[in-house]
Formats: structure tokens, C-alpha cells, sequence
């Protein structure tokens, strides 16, 4: 289904909810990302993408602007987020319940898992604006412009924040050999 | 302008991403060309991005099983708290009774579900998560410490685990402190307020007031923080005075009366009220409470008159009360507005209010059913033939 968001949005309002499916297909990966930096790889971070979604569809009736079901999609992600690790601080979840404990599928050889492993704890041990950037990036390439719409930032600062966020990461990466 | 090769690292980035403007490539090159450690860096950086690539996600599964899951997904969330309001002295005794004995057990939904849930709003709602204001959409649960605002385009309703209910206006900030602890920073709340173990407590700039169960509406308008409160059902306490159901100021300071019907006070949620469905209980009072004032002021019919075909159920519900308590002019005012914003839903109601006793509502169910129908019958047998021969077309969905 082509359109933009905003043409989806005012389709499923009208009672189309086959455009949603086509929403989630465009934004999932994104939304994989942000979550993933919000709590982690070892968090349900599917769990909290599903929930996110779920959330925006009962609450599509409230988005003033469609076209910017992306940066709205977004806060709901965060919110989400923010939910999922409150409850865990007050001990209401159990982790085994949720889902696959690696909380991603990735694609691509699996090589060195201990070098794999460390690479996501330090990505994990980024401050947070360096860690989605990096996430937002490789999760499913998304443009400078992209990036800079979900985040409200120039990309000339996502272009620095990329930058930094790879120095930090080669240079944390050298230390923990 | 030299750049040193911190900024080169940056155009290096961009190239790699693709992001690389055509005007930096070639003095980039010729940088590259020139300097080692930057020609070092490009390598440390390619290297990494190969790894890096690892990461993509392959989101085909999880994409299918979200879009299962909002297919699974079927009416929104709704709790059963929405057969409440008091707008008329008699509801009010009514409602306050229910809110005050209605055992405990029976009002809690079976299912546990969070202290407080943004359950509507008629635009964007925001919550406060660090120094930034994030959409909050309706379904999400409100934790305690939450602060909430909505915009200049946006009120909303917000359910309580206890039952109660929680509306706010346009422009209005409220921060859940705990469940059953509010403080209203600015803007204007209404609250249908259940007993529940602890008194309800609000706070404002102002002051403080609590109630262990009743309705009430409260405004406060920033930065001048004057408080205003109106009790319109049960009893609120300001500070530890007991309040009458009257209208107070917070600080003890009395206000003017005047304006303080609640029909008035309260029409800010008149707008929250059209979201519902037309048979829903609180529309239907509402509705019966704006049309005995009708006459008063210009207000209470145009209100009445917004709730458009909504407002059909509540008309009917006067109109074809038994026995007939209503007087001649209520009726009449009823079938007047009835006339004009009935749909084809009360086609067949009309149609019986062909035979009612008084001829004005004769006449305005008449000129209601050829404005629907765009059929012009005089008599009630050929109204009713009429509408014999229509019922798969006019005749209205029969409630499951």
C-alpha cells in the first residue's frame, strides 16, 4: 500500500485497518531501535515494539497532525519503555515470561558471539543519545534526514552524534580486548 | 577556514553513510590524500561499520506478529464507570447515593488493571519525561508521579482503578501524585469521585480540599492561582471545613455566584461528552439537564443543539416517558430540537409520535421524518404503511 503516513492514518480512521499493517511494516524496525535503546538487548525489546504499536492503533483518534504518526509513534515507544521499567524496578515482572531473553533477531553471520556480545554491551553502555543513533542507523538504515525528523534534531547533529557514538565504540571496543 | 581532523572525522562519517555532500568530496579527498592519520581513521571506521551491520534487524516475524495482534484487537479499552454525572437535583441524589453504597467489590472491574489509564482525548496529550513534553496516547497507564497536560486543542478523560473519573480541559496541567492524589497545577479538572479506603485528595497553588466520594468541578487559572470550586454532588472539604455542595474558593475567599448553574460550570465537557455513545446514561443527563433550561438563555438550547443526533435518545427519553411527568413545554421544546437533529435511526420513533397527544409534537415528529426521509405523508396509517414497507432501510439496529 503506498501513501504517506499521514494517507494511512486518515485510511485506517476510516475504517481500513489493512493500512495499519502497512505502518507497522514501515515503522517496526525504527521502533525496534528506539526501544532496544531505551532497555537494552536483553529486554523484551519485541514485547515493548508490539505494545507500542497497540497503543498508537487505540489511540489514533488523538493524533492531531497524521503526518507525524512517526514522532508520535516514537513518544509512545519511550512511554512504553519508561512503563516496562518501572514495573521491573518494583519487581512486577518476571523476565522468563517475556519472550526471547536475546530480545533480537539479527541477520548476518553469527561470528565471534564473545566479540558480538561485548559489541552490544558497549553499544548498551552508550550514553543514551549516542546509543539510539547508532541503533537508529544499523537497525534499518535510516537517512540523516530521517533520523533527524524522529529526533528532532539537524542532521548535522546526527552526523556528530554518529561520529562520536563510533569513536566511543572503537575506542571502548580496543579497551575491552 | 582550516578544519582540524576532528571535523574531517565527521565528513569521513558521512561519506561511509552517504551522506557526504557533493561540495566536500573532493576537499575531503584532498585531505585524505594528505594526511595519514585521517587516512587511519577512515580504515578504523569502515572496519567498524562492517561489524556494526551485524545489528540489522530483521523485523519481517515481528512485523506479522504485531499486525495479528491489532487484528486481535477489538473495541478500545473502556472502563465501567460511564453511567455517571449529576446535572439535575434528582439524578444528583441518585448518583451521590451509588457513589457512597455501592459496595466496594462491585464497583472494581474483575480484570486488575492500572491506578489510573488515559482513557479519551479529543486532541494531543502530553507528559512531561524529562525536560521534553512527549504525546501521550489514550490506552497508556498513568503512573503515580506523572505529569500531564493537555494542549489548547485538547481535553480528555482519565479512569481511575477505583472507578472514578478524572476530565481535563484544554490548556490544563495536572501531576498524579499517588492514586487519589491530585494537584492541579493550572487549567480546570472535573471528577466523579467513588468512596474508596482514603479520602480523594486535590491540591492547587492554593490550597487543598478532599472527598471521600462525590462530583465536583475545579479551576484554577495560572499564575493568578484563583482556586474555584464547585461541589455538585457529595461533600468536599476544603482544608478540614466541610464544604455545602456550594460553590467556594479554595482559600475561603468567597466568589460570586453568579454563572454557577453547573450546566454552566461545566460545559467544558460537554465536548468529551459527544465522543460517547448517544445512549450512553451521562449524555442522555446531559442532555435532559440543558433542555429544562432551555428558555433561560440562548446557551442551553445551542448546547443542546450541539450534541446533534446524540442528543435523539435523551429528547426521546422525555418524550416518551410513562407516565407522561414532563410538562407540555419541555415536551414541546423537545420535539421541536428532536425535529431537527434526529437521524435515520429514530425514523421509527418519529413515526410513533405521529399519534402523541399534543399536536405540537405531532406536528415537529412530522417535519423531523421528511427532513430524514425526504417523504412528505400526512397521516400516521400512511406514515406507518410507509415505514412497513421501509424497515430495511429505516428501522433502527437493535441493541445486542
Amino acid at each position: 500500500m503506498n501513501g504517506s503516513d499521514g494517507d494511512l492514518v486518515s485510511a485506517v480512521r476510516n475504517g481500513r485497518r489493512e493500512a495499519y499493517d502497512e505502518l507497522v511494516r514501515r515503522h517496526a524496525a525504527k521502533i525496534g531501535a528506539v526501544c532496544r535503546s531505551r532497555i537494552g538487548a536483553r529486554g523484551p525489546v519485541e514485547d515493548m515494539v508490539q505494545e507500542a504499536f497497540l497503543r498508537a492503533y487505540r489511540g489514533l483518534a488523538s493524533l492531531d497532525e497524521p503526518d507525524k504518526f512517526g514522532s508520535w509513534l516514537y513518544g509512545i515507544a519511550i512511554r512504553a519503555c519508561l512503563d516496562w521499567l518501572k514495573a521491573k524496578e518494583r519487581g512486577q515482572l518476571s523476565f522468563d515470561a517475556l519472550g526471547d531473553p536475546d530480545g533480537l533477531r539479527r541477520t548476518g553471520p553469527v561470528e565471534e558471539p564473545d566479540r558480538n556480545a561485548r559489541l552490544h554491551d558497549q553499544i548498551d553502555a552508550l550514553p543514551e543519545p549516542y546509543r539510539e543513533v547508532v541503533l537508529l542507523f544499523y537497525y534499518r538504515k535510516q537517512s540523516y534526514q530521517e533520523m533527524s525528523r524522529l529526533l528532532n534534531l539537524s542532521p548535522a547533529a546526527i552526523n556528530a552524534r554518529l561520529t562520536k557514538a563510533r569513536a566511543m565504540l572503537r575506542e571502548r571496543m580496543a579497551g575491552a580486548l | 577556514m582550516t578544519m582540524n581532523c576532528a571535523e574531517w572525522e565527521e565528513k569521513l562519517n558521512a561519506e561511509l553513510d552517504g551522506e557526504l555532500s557533493d561540495a566536500d568530496r573532493a576537499p575531503l579527498e584532498a585531505h585524505l590524500a594528505a594526511c595519514a592519520d585521517c587516512r587511519r581513521t577512515r580504515d578504523a571506521i569502515r572496519a567498524q561499520s562492517a561489524e556494526l551491520e551485524n545489528l540489522r534487524f530483521d523485523s519481517k516475524a515481528l512485523e506479522e506478529r504485531i499486525i495479528a495482534a491489532v487484528h486481535a484487537e477489538t473495541a478500545p479499552r473502556r472502563g465501567g464507570f460511564r453511567s455517571l454525572t449529576v446535572l439535575t437535583a434528582a439524578a444528583a441524589l441518585i448518583v451521590v447515593a451509588t457513589l457512597l453504597f455501592l459496595p466496594p467489590d462491585e464497583r472494581a472491574t474483575q480484570i486488575p488493571r492500572p491506578a489510573m489509564v488515559l482513557e479519551s482525548a479529543t486532541g494531543p496529550v502530553e507528559w512531561a519525561y524529562r525536560d521534553r513534553w512527549l504525546p501521550f496516547a489514550p490506552g497508556n497507564a498513568i503512573d503515580p508521579g506523572t505529569t500531564l497536560r493537555t494542549t489548547e486543542a485538547a481535553k480528555c478523560e482519565i479512569a481511575c482503578a477505583d472507578g472514578s473519573l478524572l476530565r481535563l480541559d484544554r490548556a490544563t496541567e495536572v501531576q498524579f501524585q499517588e492514586p487519589r492524589r491530585i494537584h492541579l497545577r493550572k487549567g480546570q479538572l472535573f471528577a466523579t469521585v467513588y468512596a474508596g479506603r482514603d479520602p480523594f485528595r486535590f491540591t492547587t497553588e492554593d490550597g487543598a480540599l478532599q472527598t471521600d466520594a462525590g462530583i465536583l468541578d475545579l479551576s484554577t487559572r495560572h499564575p493568578k492561582a484563583v482556586t474555584t470550586l464547585a461541589v455538585l454532588a457529595g461533600e468536599a472539604r476544603i482544608a478540614e471545613r466541610p464544604a455545602p455542595p456550594d460553590n467556594r474558593c479554595v482559600n475561603q475567599k468567597p466568589i460570586e455566584r453568579s454563572a454557577m448553574d453547573p450546566l454552566l460550570q461545566t460545559r467544558w465537557i460537554n465536548d468529551l461528552l459527544r465522543l460517547r455513545d448517544k445512549n450512553d446514561p451521562e449524555v442522555m443527563q446531559r442532555v435532559t439537564g440543558l433542555l429544562t433550561r432551555v428558555g433561560r438563555s440562548d446557551f442551553y438550547e445551542s448546547e443542546l443543539r450541539a450534541f446533534g443526533e446524540r442528543g435523539a435518545p435523551g429528547l426521546l427519553s422525555i418524550l416518551n416517558r410513562t407516565p407522561d411527568s414532563w410538562d407540555d413545554v419541555h415536551r414541546r421544546n423537545a420535539a421541536r430540537v428532536l425535529a431537527d437533529v434526529a437521524g435515520p435511526h429514530e425514523v421509527e420513533s418519529l413515526a410513533k409520535l405521529l399519534r402523541d397527544r399534543d399536536s405540537d409534537v405531532r406536528n415537529a415528529a412530522q417535519r423531523g421524518l421528511v427532513r430524514i426521509t425526504g417523504v412528505n405523508l400526512k397521516e400516521p396509517e400512511a406514515w406507518e404503511a410507509w415505514f412497513k414497507g421501509n424497515q430495511d432501510v429505516w428501522a433502527c439496529p437493535k441493541k445486542e
